[in-house]
Order: C-alpha cells, then structure tokens, then sequence
C-alpha cells in the first residue's frame, strides 16, 4: 500500500507553523521515517521539516524560528544523524540552539523546559558513529540480512560495505522493492514496533507529552 | 549612519521597532503591510526641519501621483494623510539612533492652529477656483517639529523646535512633484521654507520617481564635481556594460547622454526603465557622502539576471560614498541575489521582513542577518 507522507506531517514548505510540535531533521529519509514513526504511535500535532543537509544548521534553525506562529511551537526535536562522531554532532545540535537563543538540553533525548522546550536526538546515539542506515539495520529481517550478506561476500570483501549498500539490497529484495528508506518508510516496508526505534518514539513522545 | 529607527502613530503604523539598520537593508513583507511608510517615516525623520514639507511635495505626491487636491477644513487637513487613523490629534514620532546619537523627530498638527474662516463648502468642488475667490478668506494650516537630540561625546542634548505653516486662498490648491502649485492664480504657500538643513542628506526614490530627468543631470553634476563619475559610469555597465561614456547635454533642458559602442549620445531617458533606475541609485548613493537612499520596489524594471550585478554595485557605491540605502522589494530573486552579492561581505546587509504580529495587528519587523538570510533562502522560506 503507497501511503503519502500528508502536508500536516512532512510537507517541506514552511509559510507558518501551524503544529505545536517541530521536528527538525537533515534528510528526505529521516524525515520519511520520523513521519512513519509518529503515525505508527498515531502522535498528533507535529510537522517533520527536512533541514536539507547537515550544513548551516545555525541559520537554518534561527530561519525556522522566524517563520510566522513559531510563538505556537510547544516543542521544538532536532534530530540528527552521529555520522563519524556523534559528540561532534550533538555539538553542532547545541551551537545551532545557542545561536538561535533556544532551551539548550543537557543530554541527548531528554526534554529542556522552555518555550519551546527543546530535545535533540542523535542517530544511532551519541556514542555511536552511522546514520539512519544503523538505526534501522537491526529491526530488518535477519535471515534476509544474511542472504545479502552472503551476496556481498560472494562479489568482494563484504568488511567494506557500507551500511547504506546493505540497507538498499535488503530493501531491493523486498516485493515491491524499495529503492530507499524514504520508499520503505511511506510503503510500511520498515517494522516500525522494533525495539530499534524505541529511543527515538521516547524522544516523539517527550515532546508529545510536553 | 541610521541604525535602528521606532516609529509611532505614521501612516498605517501605530507602532514599529526597526532593530538593526545596515549600510544596505533590505524591507519585505506583504502588501499594506507598511515597507513604504517605513522608507517615508526615515525620510522624515532625515528632513529633520524640513519633514512637513517633504510630506507635501515629496511624499503626497510619491502616494498620489500627478496634481492633487489639498483640502482644508475643519475635518481635513493637508497633513493628516500622515497620521495614523489620519488623526493629527496623535503626534507623529519618529526616533532613531544616527551614528551613535538617538535623535527624535517629533511631528504634530494641533486643530487648533487652524485659522481663517472657512466657507462650509470651501473645497468641495474645482470651479470654486472660478466664481467664490474673492469672496473666500485666506487661511491656513502648521506643523510644529520638535527634534531632540541625546548628548554624545562632545555634544549637549539639544531641543529644536520647528512651525511649518501652509496657506492658501483657495479651498482647492494643486501640488506637484515639483513643489507647491497653484489654481486659478493663488498659491499655496509653505512657511519657512529650505532655511534649516536636514538631518542627514537623504533621497526618496519610487518607482515612479526615477524619470526625473533634470534631476538626474543635477546630482551627476555633483559627482563629476566630486570626482566620483567612474563609481558612476561602473554602476551603469553593471546593467548594460557596452557603456562607453556618461555627459551631460543641454539641448534645451540639460540631461544625461549615454554613448553605446561608439554609437551617437542617446539620451537616457531613452533607455530602458532597469538602466535609468540604476542611473537614478548611483547617483542617490554617489551624489553625497553619507547619504541616506531610500528605494521603493527596488527590482522594478531590473532583468533578474541583471539583479545580482546591480545589487553588487550598490554595495560598492555604498562603501565608497559611505552612504546607506534602505529598499523594498516584493521579488524572492530581489533577495536571494542581495544575499549573493554581499557573501563577501555579510556585515553590510541585513533584511527586515515586516508583517502584523502573531498575536496582535501591530506590525512587527523580523531581522534576518547575513547568516540567518541564507538559512530561510536555503530551505526555501518565503521572506517576501
């Protein structure tokens, strides 16, 4: 079944906020996946918005909070990917909260009272290095993950494939096949009720409950 | 060099905080929103001394182009399109801080300087100019400026306080672009007149202002005298670079020529509209050190491509003549080719996005500096 991701929840076009809880991802996956995440737990009242990248985070975010009706924001997620540190990147999540004279949380997921209140969360996790790939990799199917596996070490040495190669042949071999996780996320390709994304629901529900 | 600006009870502005005003500021906003009354309320407050008659023979007009009839009675005045709620009885003030010092313009039109004795019917219709001269009073009506101005280093605050009286004998009176005109041989006068200077040097330029041919050979005349004329020639070919010489002619009424490719002088009012406004914001920017330029609907008649070019020059303008401009557009590719044409230089622009607020109609003013600018460009945020 295709499932279009609704304007409500992960449009990319910002005249107004008009959702009281703010998410603030760097990519057409993520969002994609944020989205499907706050469907699958039926959350109400936020809008995912994709940052476009993990650049310039500084002005993008003091942009967003100037966009009309961010005084309705009640709670305010920045969601970003650990790539090759996540200290580095909970780090740039801070330095764009400073800038823009925001609540700044003292650790990641945890909710800092405010107006709005702010959290942020880092994928995998802080002290974890990858992206959404590694997030997700856990809640595929193991016995299809083997199959690529054995696919990779079949053509080279699989040591030196990357978690994105895995992701798009698991989801390749899916029927209908997936060409990404943002195809994944919006055709319920991902089994969002793993305990792989019970961090990140935490994190939706925190602001949820704000 | 303006760097912030309040103002209060003008035009449709009850009430309005500028922050931060750079060498260039860009205004966006909505229409009726108030980016032109906040370029007229800088313009006052630079005429100083002089805002009540900028506000009749520069600003009526710019607002009501061609003649136009001033009417005066008991319930209308020649001033209160200025007010907010056209209601004189709430003075203007406008407050700004200008190269360090705050300095407040204050404007009022109290009723009660209204005199003569007024016919019920003293301007209800043109031909009154015929028949009822004679028998029609004179009359007329002042503004009293107040200008109070903060200590600085070396410097006592000052208070100044200016009368501006306009009178007539008309119930009808014309005025035009070019000042006070009259009907059927009276005038309307406006007491004192140029005696007291301006604050800072400033020039109002709409749209429909950037044809003034005289004009714009007046001011080049001062940038030839200044030494400047290169400054000038290098803005133009920002918009057509095959620009090989600028002079005035006076065949009749002196204006500027252009020569293109070694072709014969065409004047400039035979350009296109895009050159002779560029003509029109060098010479604002050049003709003065420390000048204020203010610009409504910058991007009209400018090809977008040529935008980031002119918005280039500008900036280079700005910094030689140590002016400062403040101008309105509507255009995405306006703003987008400012921000392009300042990357290098980041301090010298800021935008201003104007709108009612979120909980009330008051108008706000929503600062986007360099970095924040290029932030709502790259995700795509609407900042017209």
């Amino acid at each position: 079944m295709t499932v279009a991701i609704t304007a409500e929840e992960g449009n990319n076009t910002l005249a107004s906020h008009e959702k009281s809880r703010l998410v603030l991802v760097e990519g057409s996956e993520d969002q994609a996946l944020i989205v499907a995440l706050i469907r699958h737990e039926s959350l109400q009242d936020f809008h995912v918005h994709n940052m476009i990248g993990k650049d310039g985070w500084n002005g993008k975010l003091r942009a967003i909070c100037r966009v009309r009706g961010f005084g309705k924001v009640v709670s305010l997620g920045l969601v970003r990917d650990a790539d090759s540190n996540g200290r580095a990147a909970w780090d740039s999540c801070r330095s764009a909260l400073v800038a823009a004279r925001l609540p700044l949380p003292s650790a990641p997921g945890q909710l800092q009272p405010g107006r709005p209140s702010v959290a942020i969360a880092i994928i995998p996790g802080i002290d974890s290095v990858g992206a959404i790939e590694e997030l997700c990799l856990p809640s595929f199917q193991q016995d299809r993950l083997a199959c690529v596996d054995s696919y990779f070490r079949c053509l080279t040495d699989a040591s030196g494939v990357s978690s994105k190669a895995i992701v798009q042949t698991y989801l390749a071999g899916l029927r209908p096949a997936c060409r990404d996780l943002t195809i994944a996320a919006r055709h319920h390709a991902i089994d969002l009720a793993h305990p792989a994304f019970d961090p990140l629901k935490t994190f939706l529900y925190e602001m949820s409950n704000a | 060099m303006y760097e912030n600006l309040q103002v209060d009870n003008f035009r449709g502005l009850r009430h309005l905080e500028l922050p931060v005003l750079a060498p260039v500021t860009i205004l966006t906003g909505r229409n009726n929103v108030g980016k032109t009354s906040v370029l007229e309320a800088l313009f006052l407050h630079s005429c100083g001394p002089r805002a009540a008659q900028a506000l009749l023979t520069i600003l009526r007009p710019y607002r009501l182009p061609g003649s136009m009839n001033v009417e005066f009675s008991r319930q209308s005045t020649p001033w209160e399109m200025a007010f907010f709620d056209r209601n004189p009885s709430e003075p203007i003030h406008i407050s700004g801080q200008v190269d360090g010092r705050r300095v407040d313009v204050g404007l009022s039109a109290p009723r009660d300087r209204l005199s003569g004795s007024l016919t019920p019917d003293l301007h209800s219709t043109a031909s009154s100019s015929t028949g009822t001269l004679t028998t029609v009073p004179s009359y007329s009506y002042s503004m009293r400026i107040t200008i109070d101005t903060e200590s600085g280093e070396s410097a006592e605050p000052e208070h100044r306080e200016f009368v501006q009286t306009v009178s007539a004998q008309l119930g009808q009176a014309v005025l035009g672009p070019s000042g006070i005109q009259q009907i059927g041989g009276v005038s309307l006068e406006l007491k004192p007149g140029d005696n007291s200077d301006a604050l800072v040097f400033s020039y109002f330029l709409g749209p429909q202002s950037r044809s003034l041919q005289a004009e714009l050979a007046q001011r080049y005349t001062s940038i030839r005298l200044n030494g400047k004329e290169k400054l000038f020639l290098r803005a133009m070919r920002a918009i057509e670079p095959d620009i090989k010489t600028i002079e005035i002619l006076a065949s009749g009424t002196p204006a500027l020529y252009v020569t293109l490719r070694g072709g014969p002088p065409l004047p400039m009012s035979a350009m296109g509209e895009g050159m002779i406004a560029v003509a029109n914001f060098a010479a604002a920017i050049l003709e003065q050190q420390g000048g204020l330029v203010l610009i409504d609907e910058i991007e009209n008649g400018i090809h977008y491509t040529a935008l980031e070019k002119v918005w280039r020059e500008i900036g280079h303008a700005v910094g030689e003549a140590g002016a400062q401009v403040v101008a309105s557009t509507h255009s995405h590719e306006c703003v987008r080719a400012a921000y392009t044409a300042f990357r290098d230089n980041p301090e010298a622009l800021q935008l201003l996005q104007l709108r009612s607020g979120d909980d009330s109609p008051a108008a706000i003013a929503v600062h986007y500096d360099s970095e924040t600018l290029k932030g709502a460009l790259d995700l795509g945020l609407d900042l017209r």
